[in-house]
């Protein structure tokens, strides 16, 4: 194997894990969010 | 108060700093729900860029005159001749004050009116620029707490039950997701409820200081009530409302306003009363807040074309209280 084919291989494993960790975050993130949601919008005064 | 619960809609705050920001992204299809001023919501309603309705009240009363406290104005009177800042044209204040010239006679040079950002009073008070404002909560107290400001009126001594700002949502929310805007009025009229006749149960989410070793911030674990403070529902509220989120406020400044006097703002008797509304709205017309499209007997608008009140017979939600 190519130098070249290893780093890119090892470019590849490093895009697929982070894809992967992303996915993970995203899924804790909104996990329960299926709550519905409404903005309310206000000034700081009454 | 949503975050408070953990079922139902989650209700986001959005802070503005101008109106008109708010306007706008309501007129962009970014906002659906908002408290805004009723005299502004009705010239939206009139204007129909984005067909809006009152859906409820947030509050009553909140709103005070504030004078220097080297200022010789004993009563409104005093003030001819003078400058004063109100929140916006199309407010209620502006009419409070108009109304308050007429009652005195003044004729409209004989007290010019500025339009100022509310939050910016208290230091252009202080600075000079003028010589008494006309805002809501906290921005009164803001100036007494300081020491240069003193309340010449508080509203509820001169237009009992006064109305400053009022929930509006979109005609599109309505149509499309009514159940979201009776969660909300519900939960706006039990809130109020629960401010103004609660007891000291805390409210779900908040911890008594020293029953926690979690920081203030940590998930669950953000409103850390202080022994000192009192837990009356007013001062949870005011923690509650003073984070950056919302007010993001000093809470000793908010417990000021909900306590000194109590009375000072009001959270019951939020439902929609056709002959406030329609008293406001003869207001607006004489000041002309219409004159875009002016009210007439061809073109007529009413408290049915900016007031929905169905939202307001629901089955109040109880509060997430905790037992103890």
């Amino acid at each position: 194997m190519s130098q070249a084919l290893r780093v890119l291989l090892a470019l590849a494993a490093f895009l697929a894990a982070i894809t992967l960790a992303h996915g993970v975050v995203n899924l804790g993130w909104f996990e329960g969010s299926e709550r519905p949601r409404l903005t309310v919008g206000h000034l700081p005064v009454t | 108060m949503t975050e408070q619960s953990t079922v139902g809609t989650i209700f986001d705050s959005k802070r503005y700093t101008s109106w008109p920001s708010m306007t706008e992204d309501i007129d962009a299809g970014n906002l659906h729900a908002a408290f805004i001023l009723a005299p502004l919501a009705m010239q939206m309603a009139r204007q129909g860029k984005t067909p809006v309705k009152i859906v409820h009240l947030g509050h009553r009363d909140g709103t005070a005159i504030v004078v220097r406290v080297d200022s010789d104005a004993e009563t409104f009177a005093d003030l001819r001749g003078t400058r004063m800042a109100i929140p916006h044209r199309y407010s209620n204040q502006r009419i409070l004050v108009e109304r308050l010239m007429a009652d005195h006679g003044f004729r409209a040079e004989d007290l010019r009116l500025i339009d100022y950002p509310p939050p910016e009073m208290p230091a252009a008070l202080r600075a000079g620029s003028f010589e008494s404002y006309i805002v809501g909560e906290p921005f009164a107290a803001k100036a007494e707490m300081d020491g240069f400001g003193r309340v010449l009126h508080h509203t509820k001594d001169i237009w009992p039950n006064f109305i400053s700002c009022v929930l509006i949502v979109t005609q599109e929310l309505i149509d499309t997701r009514p159940e979201l805007v009776q969660e909300l009025v519900t939960g706006i009229t039990a809130s109020g409820k629960w401010l103004d006749e609660g007891d000291e149960r805390l409210l779900a989410g908040l911890v008594h200081e020293g029953e926690t070793d979690a920081a203030p911030g940590e998930p669950g674990r953000d409103v850390v009530v202080p022994a000192s403070f009192g837990r009356t529902p007013r001062l949870q509220a005011a923690l509650i409302a003073s984070r950056r989120r919302y007010y993001n406020q000093d809470p000793e400044l908010l417990k000021f306003v909900l306590t000194k006097p109590p009375d000072r703002v009001k959270y019951t008797e939020l439902n929609l009363a056709r002959e406030e509304f329609e008293e406001i709205q003869r207001w607006a017309e004489r000041l002309g807040f219409f004159d875009q499209r002016p009210v007439t007997v061809a073109d007529p608008f009413g408290f049915e074309d900016y007031c929905d009140d169905r939202f307001e017979r629901a089955r109040l939600p109880d509060m997430p209280l905790q037992d103890r």
